[in-house]
């Protein structure tokens, strides 16, 4: 026998442990009574000769010889005679399970490790049954884990109580028992979704929003649009664009809901480091004529108050954009005297007539 | 015929004799038992027997805490069972009297032409 083996207090426990599920259709008191020190004495048994035979007979000759009803006697419903069948395949697999486990010494030290893991398993039982009770009240959670003081005492209550348990301490009633599997075995489900949802939350902390983000006023991805630039069709700043929405109201960079005291948020150059405010551009006679673009900008350094800037026209972001085709490049060509320019309105251009489009040079600049 | 069948019929005057010389637990009674000469005698027997006669009110017990390992539950006889020790000792007496009278008396007539026939 190696050192690994089970004591002969184990063995002996193990074996009064399996006469007793050999014995279970007899009363609970009547069991208590019978087996009341038979571990102590199977031990000994064990130190003297290391026999104990085979459980199932020894129960049997315990019951026969204490004059109590053999196990068909007491057996009366189909019910409960398939409960008996059930207990003697769970009672037959649990020895040969735990022969297994006996077989190498190598086994045995591997359970010997796991049980030596076993107040990890009552720590998580109790947290794990924490969590789910929390999720059954409807406790508010962050990233799937419920923090708060209430929830944290809960855990530790829990904790404990599962603890006791594991050493086998405060199950005084029978019933307390059947609760203790029942939740170790809803505990083990869901240890894996937990552990999960708690590793999630650990390694990829989300951060909860107050509420979607709200941009007033004319925006793109989120960024507010304070003004708009707008090019003709060679390419050609234009000056006093009004624009209209799908619906032919102004469309506007005023901020909250262009209510009012609405402005256009406040722009910022980085090139100059300068604060930009905004006003009306400067053709727009009246005054809710926010519609009309590029709007005026008032700029001073990140030092000052731009607010006291004078507005002034807009500084375009370009100068002049891409013609989009060479017809109305042609067009434009043909007021410019760029030299480049002259053969594309020979080939293209001449047929078009004077440029209709609003020149913003003339107004604006 | 096994040693355990004949057993059977006396093991309470035997539990009780012994318990009755000296409280004993489980083990200890199965011991004693055997020391005697009963080494057939199974521990569950013993056992079952014990709980029997507690039962019946011809033994009381009283446990006896161990510092190392389970506790060791005693038992001692009542006067009940000094009663019934005293009844069983006089059936005894008279059956195993009768019986040796019965048995041992046929003996060398067996011993002569049975001991190697096909009965045995």
């Amino acid at each position: 026998m190696t050192t690994t083996a089970p004591t002969h207090e184990q063995q002996a426990s193990r074996f009064a442990a399996s006469v007793r599920e050999h014995l279970s259709d007899l009363p609970e008191a009547e069991l208590d009574e019978l087996l009341d020190g038979l571990p102590a004495d199977l031990a000994e048994r064990l130190d003297d000769d290391g026999e104990l035979g085979d459980p199932r007979q020894y129960a049997d000759e315990l019951r026969q010889a204490a004059g109590l009803p053999s196990r068909g006697e007491v057996r009366t419903a189909p019910s409960r005679r398939m409960r008996e069948t059930l207990r003697e395949t769970r009672i037959r697999f649990a020895e040969r399970t735990s022969d297994f486990w006996a077989a190498t010494p190598a086994r045995r030290s591997l359970i010997e490790f796991l049980l030596a893991l076993r107040p990890v398993w009552w720590v998580l039982r109790g947290l794990v049954l924490g969590w789910l009770l929390l999720m059954l009240a409807g406790h508010p959670v962050v990233n799937g884990l419920p923090f708060s003081f209430p929830a944290l005492l809960l855990a530790s209550v829990l904790v404990i109580v599962s603890v006791q348990w594991g050493r086998g301490r405060w199950q005084p009633k029978a019933w307390t028992v059947g609760l203790r599997r029942v939740t170790s075995a809803v505990a083990a489900l869901l240890l894996l979704p937990v552990t999960g949802i708690a590793w999630n939350a650990l390694t990829n902390p989300v951060y909860i929003e107050s509420g979607p983000i709200v941009v007033d006023g004319l925006s793109i991805d989120g960024i507010p649009i304070s003004s708009i630039f707008a090019f003709d069709c060679a390419g050609q700043p234009i000056d006093g664009v009004q624009l209209f929405d799908q619906n032919g109201q102004p469309l506007t960079t005023l901020h909250r809901d262009g209510g009012a005291g609405a402005e256009p948020v406040w722009g910022f150059d980085e090139e100059r480091q300068e604060n930009i405010v905004y006003d009306r551009n400067g053709l727009a006679g009246y005054a809710g004529m926010w519609n009309v673009f590029p709007l005026q900008e008032a700029r001073a350094g990140i030092d000052r108050d731009p607010t006291r800037a004078e507005p002034r026209d807009a500084t375009w972001p370009l100068a002049e954009t891409l013609p989009l085709s060479p017809a109305c490049a042609g067009a434009e060509n043909a007021q410019s005297t760029t030299p480049e320019a002259g053969p594309a309105e020979t080939s293209g251009g001449g047929p078009v007539g004077p440029d209709s489009a609003g020149r913003p040079d003339a107004s604006g600049r | 015929m096994e040693a355990t069948q004949l057993l059977k019929g006396v093991l309470d005057a035997a539990v009780l004799a012994v318990v009755q010389q000296d409280d004993g637990y489980g083990y200890d009674v199965v011991r004693r038992l055997r020391d005697a000469g009963l080494e057939e005698v199974g521990d569950a027997s013993v056992y079952g027997t014990l709980r029997r006669l507690y039962a019946a009110g011809a033994l009381s017990t009283y446990v006896v805490p161990s510092e190392d390992g389970p506790h060791r539950k005693y038992y001692s006889i009542t006067p009940v069972g000094e009663q019934l020790l005293d009844q069983q000792r006089g059936t005894w007496r008279r059956f195993s009297a009768v019986l040796s009278e019965l048995i041992l008396q046929q003996q060398p007539a067996l011993t002569d032409s049975e001991a190697k026939g096909p009965r045995a």
